[in-house]
């Protein structure tokens, strides 16, 4: 007698056709008022105690935001992470067993980080009109309006990156306190894996 | 164009050009896994926001 075939349950219970409209109107009002925000924001000018308190304001929400939602969702401990970094670059420069690639990579990103600091530095260090700072040049693009709500929308949304980016599973807590468990990814093995994680060194 | 803007026009285009290598030689490392590199720990996230704040308050509250 062949057996009956039952469709599987479904685990996931279809949303009311009414939410599947609703439910963006939130996010919509939500980016409307960081539109509104930034457009504002990039009407002020930097010296107006505005100014001063809406930045302030920003960095901390952001850092409330960075704790808040950060709790126990650290890829590694800090002590972990420079253990780890100090170990890299001894492999990279002393024993020199690296794979190219990403000593290629590494030693790019040095250089052009480098020869921007530098030169930023050297450039404030003579004070010539005829050298101008990385500072003078954004400062250039914030005098104007469009200029300053532009850069302020990069700068907003790069800290709210740094903020709840590259994090352990997903923004909502664990109700039970502990940290959320990560499978074991081991380094190396792609040219663009993440870091190692340690289901046991969640911080 | 004075020295300092060739200069910078110069650190410019080997940003724009390292990005792009980065981005089309795939075992190269882009910009996405220097960030996550600091974010990969609080110490890290800790720098990371205290630069990211710190040039904020630069750019958008004092005279650059």
């Amino acid at each position: 007698m062949p057996e009956e075939r039952r469709p599987l349950p479904r685990t996931v219970p279809r949303r009311p056709v009414l939410s599947r409209w609703v439910w963006p109107l939130p996010r919509l009002l939500a980016a409307l008022a960081v539109a509104a925000f930034v457009a504002w924001e990039g009407q002020q000018d930097r010296y107006s105690t505005a100014s001063h308190v809406s930045i302030l304001a920003v960095i901390l929400a952001v850092v409330v935001l960075a704790i808040s939602a950060g709790r126990g969702r650290q890829r590694r401990r800090s002590r972990t992470w420079l253990r780890d970094a100090r170990s890299s670059i001894r492999e990279q420069l002393v024993r020199r067993r690296a794979r190219t690639a990403a000593a290629v990579g590494a030693l790019g990103w040095v250089l052009v980080i480098s020869a921007t600091a530098a030169w930023d530095g050297f450039s404030f260090a003579m004070q010539r009109h005829s050298l101008p700072t990385l500072s003078r040049l954004f400062g250039e693009v914030t005098d104007h309006d469009w200029g300053r709500a532009l850069l302020f929308a990069a700068w907003l949304a790069l800290g709210l990156y740094l903020a709840v980016g590259w994090r352990c599973g997903g923004l909502r807590p664990r109700t039970d306190g502990r940290a959320p468990r990560q499978p074991a990814v081991t380094a190396g093995t792609a040219p663009h894996a993440p870091p190692r994680l340690h289901g046991d060194e969640v911080g | 164009m004075t020295v300092g803007a060739a200069v910078w026009a110069a650190i410019g285009a080997a940003w724009l050009v390292w990005l792009v290598v980065t981005r089309a030689v795939r075992p190269l490392p882009g910009i996405e896994s220097v960030v996550r590199a600091f974010l990969g720990s609080w110490l890290g996230r800790i720098v990371a926001l205290a630069a990211w704040a710190e040039a904020g308050w630069h750019l958008f509250g004092q005279r650059p």
